[in-house]
């Protein structure tokens, strides 16, 4: 295999490979756009999400008939504003798929980490572990640890964490098995490094790129649990809008109001596809950037 | 194992196994009607005695399987030898802890043969080269850090402004160069080459085979050059050792080995290399069979079902190194009493 | 003085990439006889391994042949349909690869994989196509053949697999084989009986192979003829005994002294100063330019060096034999 070797600004470089993929785009753009609309909702908003107004119930979008400026996206059967409870909403799907992933993912980056690294015993009881707890069927857990641990947002997070964990778990394990039998991992062991060290500055720098795919797609998943568990009403209070609630409210009234039901939907639509097509960019400019470029 | 010791003064010895194992279990097979499963027994190093000099190379030769890498890590403890000892300087090395072998580590280093494994594709070469001078505090400050590493680059022979580039910004050739300034980082005394130049073009070779010879005389290093391809080694080494299932079939100096090789197996090996001459034919010596796994090892000479001079004993006895006089020692029933 | 049996004419190919076109391969020519043995022989980025899968049309994704014609047999190969290709390929074509385990699909036992190619191609029942690969296996020099039909290739040795490898590429009988460094992987005893086989069976069955390596002791030993190649062009090309007594071209002389011999000692080694580098750093002239030690004048000027001949059946780019 012929490398390619020259004078490249490497940062420059790096950034322009990302950007010049369609999906990490698009995706990106998504979850910029989410987190912006978490972040300034409060701020954005036309109207308190849960103000009623029962002059004003089921009224369709402005560009339909009957429609109103004043409500965008129209209202819903109690007449709240659509548009800000989406808004809204965002806060919610973007907490729980932040701190969810983010702890899911600290959990099971180590446990991958103590497992693929020390293998043997060590490795035989994270992995029991986790078959066992991967062998509950995931939804069926959530639901189980919400009706336990009660409703609420935080909670809810929890629930992802506690059910998504063993994804990063198995995946990165994998990783860190092939990462540990390469010769730079010798090397250090040659020069006297301890296997904490090891283990932080040479194995860890290269899971990176994979978690970092994992992390994109966790999140979707994050929002979908969300929304089931809001759609039967084990998420969060009444009072705190949320996208999987607006639905299963929205559900009984698709025939005369379609529009409570399907606005949400789109969002959870786009913002899983959204990251879900990052992740898979990601992982497209991320692999052969790691391999040999060139040809034989 | 006096007379071998008499081949160079004890003082002068570097490196000194006896005895040396390394044996792995392998999982076997579960048979259908058995509850275990079997577990065979991997010979990897077996019973190996060696003794490398001050300043000199040591080549080991074999083919794959025959256990030299395994050999090489097992001298410096990157794999735990099974039984037997080895002596550093003197010192007996093959029980001290961890914390104890980080004194000696320093003067014992590796480099491997696939540079795109042994760089950490995610560091800097700096970072890569500074590691080991900041694990054993040979350097302090960034600024006789940078210059330590910078010196290094120029003993290699690479650029100085190339430090904070990717291990996947330079070509196979430079790579193994970077893996050169981070093996002599610590001023090591002896050096295991493992397959170094086997993953790279002929010309290419060359040039690091020769960055080999001048940090050799320039740092006083001993190297245990270990290599399939015997064209190299015979330039290279001082003295060779031919390795078969494990264990040391013939060791010799270099020029005496390849003009008179004594073993059945290092007399077939040398034939059926093709030498790129048109002057000079190739008969190469067929070995019977393929080489048999090191959890299958023959009984007896584990070489004799594929040996062209093979006779009746040769299945029952094994066989140990021999001396045949002037340094030269063969494990093989032709040549005992 | 018959026609060759492979014509390669000027032939180019090219990759599309991100940062533009690489040419792999710049314009190589070159003929191989019926029952002739031709060693390609260069580095590897040097494009001799491209060359190869140009001849049956497998140039991998992203790269494609821009010009140039090879001619089998009478039939120009770049013009045909993808179906007649299909055709050639295994049956009047065969290739030979370096790695057998990724040549071989570990998921089917070896004497189906045997048995599919003689029934695509030659339309024989199973049985006899059977029987007919247990004579092949038998032939390749495989223990017990009837027994290894059944086996899967991670069952079997490296050298074993290379032989399966082998069996399949003559069993349609070939009129070419292309063989891409199919002993680098393996152990050197191992390497001895897989060249005398493919030697054996080459004279047996009358077949030309273009035998793609970088080993000049195997071209020294193995092949009737020699083309060098460095960064997509043919530099020289000779008889064997030709080349290695009178080589012409600096890389082809520089080659000669970097490679190492296990037959006698030498002092030194000489090593050929700076790199081949890749398709982008290849210019229009002269591509040893930067790196060779025997340059005249016009070497830096001149923006295309062409072949001429030098001896009889000896053909040389190089400005110094204009």
């Amino acid at each position: 295999m012929i490398e390619v070797y020259r004078e490249e600004r490497e940062r420059f470089q790096k950034v322009k490979r990302f950007l010049s993929n369609g999906k990490v785009l698009f995706g990106g753009v998504v979850l910029l756009l989410l987190i912006f609309t978490a972040i300034t909702a409060p701020y954005i908003a036309p109207h308190d999400p849960n103000e009623q107004d029962i002059t004003a119930t089921k009224t369709p979008p402005f560009w339909m008939e009957g429609g109103d400026t004043n409500h965008v996206l129209g209202t819903d059967s109690l007449g709240r504003d659509v548009f800000s409870r989406i808004l809204y909403g965002s806060r919610v799907a973007m907490f729980v798929a932040v701190v969810g992933t983010f702890f899911a993912g600290l959990i099971g980056v180590i446990l991958a980490l103590l497992a693929g690294y020390y293998r043997g015993a060590v490795d035989n009881i994270i992995s029991r572990f986790v078959d066992i707890w991967i062998s509950f069927p995931p939804i069926l857990l959530s639901i189980v640890l919400m009706a336990v641990l009660g409703t609420g947002l935080t909670n809810v997070a929890l629930a992802i964490i506690l059910v998504d964990w063993t994804r990063f778990c198995r995946v990165i394990r994998g990783e860190v098995f092939n990462i540990r039998e390469r010769d730079f991992i010798l090397a250090a062991k040659a020069e006297a490094l301890g296997n904490f060290r090891i283990i932080v500055k040479e194995v860890f720098p290269n899971i990176i790129p994979l978690l970092l795919v994992l992390v994109t797609l966790e999140m979707g998943i994050a929002i979908i649990v969300e929304a089931i568990l809001s759609f039967v009403g084990l998420s969060v209070e009444a009072s705190i809008p949320a996208w999987g609630q607006m639905i299963a409210l929205g559900r009984l009234y698709i025939h005369q109001a379609w529009w409570i039901m399907v606005f949400p939907m789109m969002c959870i639509i786009m913002s899983v596809l959204g990251l879900n097509l990052l992740g898979d960019g990601l992982r497209e400019v991320l692999d052969p950037r790691l391999k040999v470029m060139g040809m034989k | 194992m006096n007379e071998r010791e008499n081949v160079l003064e004890l003082d002068e010895y570097l490196i000194r196994t006896s005895n040396l194992k390394k044996y792995y279990a392998e999982e076997g097979r579960l048979s259908f009607f058995s509850l275990k499963s079997t577990k065979s027994l991997v010979r990897a190093v077996d019973q190996v005695d060696l003794l490398i000099g001050r300043n000199e190379v040591l080549g080991l030769v074999g083919e794959s399987g025959c256990g030299k890498s395994t050999l090489g890590r097992t001298i410096i403890r990157l794999e735990e030898p099974t039984s037997g000892r080895i002596f550093f300087l003197g010192r007996e090395i093959t029980h001290l802890s961890q914390h104890d072998l980080k004194a000696f580590r320093k003067k014992m280093q590796i480099i491997f043969q696939d540079p795109a494994s042994s760089l950490n594709p995610r560091k800097t070469v700096f970072e890569i080269i500074s590691q080991p001078l900041k694990v054993h505090g040979k350097v302090s400050g960034k600024k006789a850090t940078v210059e330590r590493v910078a010196d290094l680059f120029d003993k290699v022979g690479l650029e100085r402004n190339h430090m904070e580039r990717y291990p996947h910004q330079f070509s196979g050739g430079q790579r193994q160069r970077v893996c050169i300034a981070r093996a002599i980082a610590l001023d090591p005394v002896f050096l295991v080459a493992d397959e170094v130049v086997s993953a790279l073009d002929v010309s290419i070779q060359a040039q690091i085979l020769n960055l080999l010879m001048v940090l050799k005389e320039e740092l006083h290093l001993s190297i245990l050059f270990i290599s399939h391809d015997l064209s190299v080694v015979r330039q290279i080494s001082d003295r060779v050792a031919v390795m078969y299932i494990g264990k040391i079939v013939e060791m010799a100096r270099s020029e005496s080995l390849f003009s008179s090789p004594y073993h059945p197996y290092t007399q077939a090996l040398m034939s059926a290399i093709p030498v790129p001459d048109v002057d000079v034919g190739w008969r190469p010596i067929i070995l019977q069979g393929e080489t048999p796994s090191p959890s299958q090892r023959p009984k007896g000479c584990s070489f004799h079902p594929r040996c062209p001079k093979a006779f009746d004993g040769c299945d029952r006895e094994d066989v140990s190194l021999n001396e045949m006089g002037e340094g030269h020692f063969v494990a093989c029933h032709l040549y005992q009493g | 003085m018959s026609e060759p049996l492979l014509c390669i004419r000027d032939l180019k190919v090219s990759f599309r990439l991100a940062r533009g076109i690489l040419n792999a391969v710049g314009g190589v020519s070159l003929d191989i006889e019926k029952g002739q043995i031709l060693g390609l022989v260069g580095e590897s980025g040097g494009g001799k391994s491209m060359v190869g899968l140009s001849v049956l049309r497998l140039v991998p994704e992203g790269g494609e042949i821009v010009s140039g014609r090879i001619v089998f047999e009478g039939t120009n190969l770049l013009e045909i349909s993808e179906d007649e290709m299909r055709s050639i390929r295994g049956s009047d074509i065969s290739m030979i690869l370096q790695d057998p385990l990724s040549s071989l699909n570990p998921a089917f036992r070896i004497g189906s994989q045997i048995v599919d190619v003689l029934r695509l191609h030659k339309g024989y029942e199973k049985k006899e196509a059977e029987l007919i690969a247990i004579e092949l296996l038998h032939n390749m020099g495989i223990p017990d053949p009837k027994k290894s039909l059944q086996k899967f290739p991670h069952q079997l040795s490296g050298g074993m697999r290379q032989r399966v490898v082998i069996a399949i590429a003559f069993s349609c009988n070939p009129k070419l084989i292309i063989a891409d460094e199919p002993t680098t992987a393996l152990d050197v005893t191992i390497q001895a009986q897989i060249l005398r086989l493919l030697n054996k069976l080459s004279d047996e069955y009358r077949t030309s192979v273009l035998f793609i390596t970088h080993d000049l002791g195997i071209v020294a030993n193995l092949c009737d003829r020699v083309a060098v190649i460095y960064a997509g062009e043919i530099v020289e090309t000779a008889p064997t005994r030709e080349l290695f007594k009178n080589p012409m071209h600096p890389y082809t002389k520089a080659l000669f002294r970097s490679i190492p011999r296990h037959d006698r000692r030498q002092e030194q080694f000489y090593s050929i100063e700076g790199m081949m580098g890749t398709p982008i750093d290849w210019p229009d002239r002269c591509k040893f330019y930067p790196r060779c030690s025997e340059k005249i004048g016009a070497c830096g000027h001149t923006d295309f060096v062409e072949v001429r001949a030098c001896a009889p059946g000896h053909h040389v780019r190089c400005l110094k034999y204009e």
